[in-house]
């Protein structure tokens, strides 16, 4: 599956006017993955879908798509790649059938393959029910789904979705979250997004872009790894002293919440399995033991908030 | 093949305006009230003798000639949405990430928006041909105006074409083309008349589109006229597609 690299990314620079909006990006996508890129409001996020999708040159630096550089060889290169921008590029006076043939045409699908390619493409957005009806007229949800299913019509080996889930209520993004899964079993997917969850939800590695610079590359485990830093909430009925809670090995500081709650902040070698253990042994009662995650958005916060970056910083 | 993709996409989204359709009417009931004017003015003076000018040269090409001049107005308000309104929905974003050539999305635009022009010309075509009940026309001289004709209006829809790729606002896309057109239509032979210099003259002659049509309409087809208007065709197709290009880098 994974191995063979369709995207590389350059030292990639843009500017608008006098703003950089984005300094010296690396990025690299393998077959088979699905990397999520996020980043805050403003970061450079949809700049860089922008220019590896081939719709704004880059100031200086080089995409490489499928061995193919997208300035010196764009149709090649691009003939790999399916893009959903922000606002899904749909013409509203053609209904999905026309506007999906117009695609397929757009990227040189032959003629007796198109009805397949858009059968296909319909089923798996879940269009079937709508493809005789006009784009204008369809709910936002719909339309974005159409949006995708433009970006996945000629089945390219790379999927760049800037955004897929924005408005759309919670069943669609369900659903669309599902989609994107299924897309990565087959296609390399680069989801740009501000939601966690959606990056959690989906994603196999992810990049996060902070004023233009790449402030973290992981992956979702090692980002994961970074989230259960947050330690364990207890609740024992028979309560000790807050000392006898930090004497137990792994805790390093133990906050009361009530009388028989506690938060307990953890070292590494902090062991769980160990921690009942003890409270069993010397009778403390244990009803309650939640393990506290921190949340993706604190994490998120930490890195963007640090004005110094760490590209490559594992956890 | 691509091209023709993107030519009949954007022929079908001219069909499907509301604005298209009211050209179309405001335009058909123009000619028809020319043509009965010229009608009228021909019968109460009709020529004599032989040397005098004959129906299809006082009518037939008078029309084809009106028609052109409408056209100034017609060509901005077809063109202006072809990119400008891909730009301010963002389906250009579908072209611009597609294996599509810049040289090809032009290529198809420009020859959808010809279709439709041919589509469009089809109305003086008809109202002049309704006078083959009444006499005969003079066939070469009907040629001649109709090319003149057509050659002068796909000029107008590539400049238009052109001012649609500048800007993504729709209103500044058809003054911007109209602006053009008079320019070359009708400024450039004020300025030409004005100018002492011979030389800077002759060449701001040469840049006028109304004279190098003038020809056509008295049954003349030049090889010059001609050459004028595929080059300044190819012109605007080309600057078209430089523009395309520099809107990558700079919007």
């Amino acid at each position: 599956m994974t191995g063979e690299t369709l995207i590389q990314v350059e030292h990639l620079y843009r500017d608008y006017g006098n703003l950089r909006a984005l300094k010296d990006i690396n990025l690299t996508l393998s077959r088979g993955e699905v990397l999520g890129f996020l980043g805050p409001n403003g970061a450079g996020k949809s700049t860089t879908m922008q220019v590896i999708s081939g719709n704004l040159a880059p100031t200086s630096g080089r995409v490489m798509i499928n061995g193919h550089d997208l300035i010196e060889q764009p149709c090649q290169a691009k003939a790999a790649l399916g893009y959903l921008p922000e606002q899904p590029p749909l013409y509203k006076e053609l209904t999905v059938y026309e506007y999906l043939s117009y695609c397929a045409q757009l990227n040189r699908i032959a003629r007796y393959e198109t009805p397949a390619a858009i059968d296909r493409a319909c089923e798996r957005c879940g269009l079937v029910d709508v493809r005789k009806r006009l784009i204008g007229n369809l709910s936002k949800g719909y339309q974005q789904r159409v949006g995708i299913a433009q970006a996945i019509i000629h089945s390219p080996d790379i999927v760049i979705l800037d955004e897929p889930t924005v408005g759309l209520d919670p069943i669609q993004i369900i659903e669309i979250r599902e989609l994107i899964r299924e897309l990565g079993t087959d296609h390399s997917v680069i989801l740009s997004t501000h939601i966690l969850p959606e990056v959690q939800s989906t994603c196999d590695r992810v990049v996060i872009i902070n004023q233009g610079q790449i402030a973290l590359e992981d992956s979702l485990a090692g980002l994961d790894a970074r989230l259960h830093q947050g330690g364990y909430q207890v609740a024992l009925a028979n309560a000790p002293t807050i000392t006898d809670l930090e004497a137990v090995s792994g805790v390093s500081k133990a906050d009361p919440i009530d009388d028989a709650r506690f938060m307990l902040h953890c070292e590494d070698d902090f062991n769980p399995a160990s921690f009942t253990e003890t409270a069993v042994q010397r009778g403390w009662k244990l009803t309650e033991f939640v393990p506290q995650n921190r949340s993706l958005e604190q994490v998120f916060i930490d890195i963007t908030c640090n004005d110094t970056p760490q590209p490559g910083t594992a956890a | 093949m691509m091209v023709l993709s993107i030519a009949l996409r954007e022929f079908r989204s001219m069909l499907n305006s509301l604005l298209s359709w009211i050209v179309l009417a405001g335009m058909s009931l123009i000619i028809f009230l020319i043509l009965v004017a010229l009608v009228n003015a021909y019968l109460e003076n009709p020529a004599s003798s032989l040397e005098s000018p004959g129906v299809t040269s006082t009518i037939v090409a008078t029309i084809f000639y009106f028609s052109a001049y409408l056209f100034i107005l017609i060509a901005p308000m077809l063109t202006m949405r072809s990119f400008s309104t891909e730009f301010k929905n963002g389906t250009s974003q579908l072209l611009f990430s597609a294996p599509v050539s810049m040289t090809e999305i032009v290529l198809g635009k420009c020859l959808g928006l010809y279709f439709f022009t041919l589509l469009i010309s089809i109305l003086p075509i008809l109202v002049t041909l309704s006078l083959v009940f009444g006499t005969d026309l003079d066939n070469g001289l009907y040629m001649s105006s109709l090319l003149g004709f057509i050659l002068v209006t796909f000029t107008f829809i590539t400049i238009g074409v052109f001012a649609s790729a500048l800007t993504d606002h729709i209103g500044i896309a058809a003054l911007g083309g109209l602006g053009i057109i008079m320019v070359l239509f009708w400024l450039v032979d004020l300025v030409a008349s004005l100018v002492k210099v011979e030389l800077l003259a002759n060449a701001l002659q040469y840049l006028s589109i109304s004279g190098h049509a003038a020809a056509f309409y008295n049954g003349q087809v030049n090889s010059n006229d001609i050459v004028f208007f595929v080059l300044i065709i190819t012109t605007f197709i080309v600057l078209t597609i430089r523009r395309l290009d520099s809107y990558r880098l700079q919007h």
